[in-house]
């Protein structure tokens, strides 16, 4: 991927303009996509995973995270991209939303980068669910997933993970 | 089977730390392990799931997808520890871990996680789900014996 942006992003410094976000870019195979940085807590190696009764296609199983069990969500899945092949697993995308935090299989995450209000526009190139806008970057078109949104829809729907305990029996 | 909580000692600093250790029967189940803590197993002895009057397969009894014709037939009949006669059947893989709290990780708020207490770790890696014995009483208690597979 060329150097579509300005500049990479440093959180802190002086670009605190209202307008511009703070972007991660990762690839799920051959498609790219832009989250929201400042809810992404890590960028992992591929993690393993345990498949749990009952899942759906979207959260398929769990993984370990700093002492507890996380929900693994398929993106794909999610915003309904047909790749045709399964995911090319090398990276894992963990982000905190709405009180929930969740893992993100991804290909590849590049560093995260300041986009321009007016880089941003409404979703019309890229179509995907739980994506309002897209980014512009030089010809190739980002979408920007609402990554509260998908948490949220997919997790928020059992309340936060606060709370659950751990005692066996 | 009797509950045998171990205690270490390590060594942590100037002081030394207690770690209990429990022990947890994991079942070899599809689509993943589950756990029960060994305290709540009375006893696992050999059965066949053709023979009449035995109890339903656990995960039937959980209503976990059915497992697949390749999978293999559960050879272990486990009776849990307690009032009444609650049985069911597990693959004849069966291992015993002993784990730390440490190992034992919280689960988020999912349905589809109601009825588990805690996702057990081995080596380091997720490997099998702690089941909560109450609900699964409840649920033994409310599935009647049969030889016959759920349509």
């Amino acid at each position: 991927m060329a150097h579509y942006f300005t500049q990479p992003c440093l959180h802190g410094t002086e670009w605190d303009v209202a307008d511009d976000m703070t972007l991660m870019p990762f690839r799920l195979n051959e498609t790219w996509l832009m989250v929201d940085a400042a809810l992404v807590r890590e960028v992992l190696g591929r993690q393993t995973t345990l498949t749990v009764p009952h899942q759906s296609r979207e959260l398929p199983g769990l993984c370990a995270w700093r002492g507890r069990a996380i929900p693994v969500l398929d993106m794909a899945q999610v915003l309904g991209i047909d790749q045709g092949k399964p995911l090319d697993w090398e990276r894992t995308l963990v982000v905190t939303a709405e009180d929930n935090t969740v893992a993100i299989p991804v290909t590849e995450a590049r560093a995260v980068v300041r986009v321009e209000s007016e880089r941003r526009r409404p979703a019309h190139v890229t179509q995907h669910r739980f994506s309002g806008t897209e980014v512009d970057a030089d010809g190739d078109v980002m979408a920007v997933i609402e990554l509260a949104s998908v948490v949220q829809h997919l997790v928020g729907r059992g309340g936060n993970e606060r709370g659950r305990a751990t005692a066996a029996g | 089977m009797a509950e045998r909580p171990q205690q270490d000692s390590e060594p942590a600093g100037s002081g030394e730390r207690q770690v209990t250790r429990r022990e947890y029967v994991v079942f070899a189940t599809s689509p993943c392990a589950l756990a029960l803590p060994a305290n709540a197993i009375a006893s696992i002895k050999r059965s066949d799931e053709r023979a009449q009057g035995l109890p339903q397969r656990l995960e039937w009894v959980l209503g976990m997808r059915p497992p697949a014709p390749s999978d293999e037939l559960p050879t272990r009949m486990i009776s849990l520890a307690g009032e009444g006669d609650l049985s069911f059947l597990v693959p004849h893989e069966l291992a015993i871990l002993q784990a730390t709290q440490d190992e034992l990780l919280p689960l988020p708020r999912l349905p589809e996680l109601e009825g588990f207490a805690a996702l057990l770790m081995s080596g380091g890696k997720p490997h099998a789900l702690v089941l909560h014995v109450d609900p699964l009483r409840a649920l033994l208690e409310a599935v009647p014996s049969a030889t016959s597979s759920p349509s």
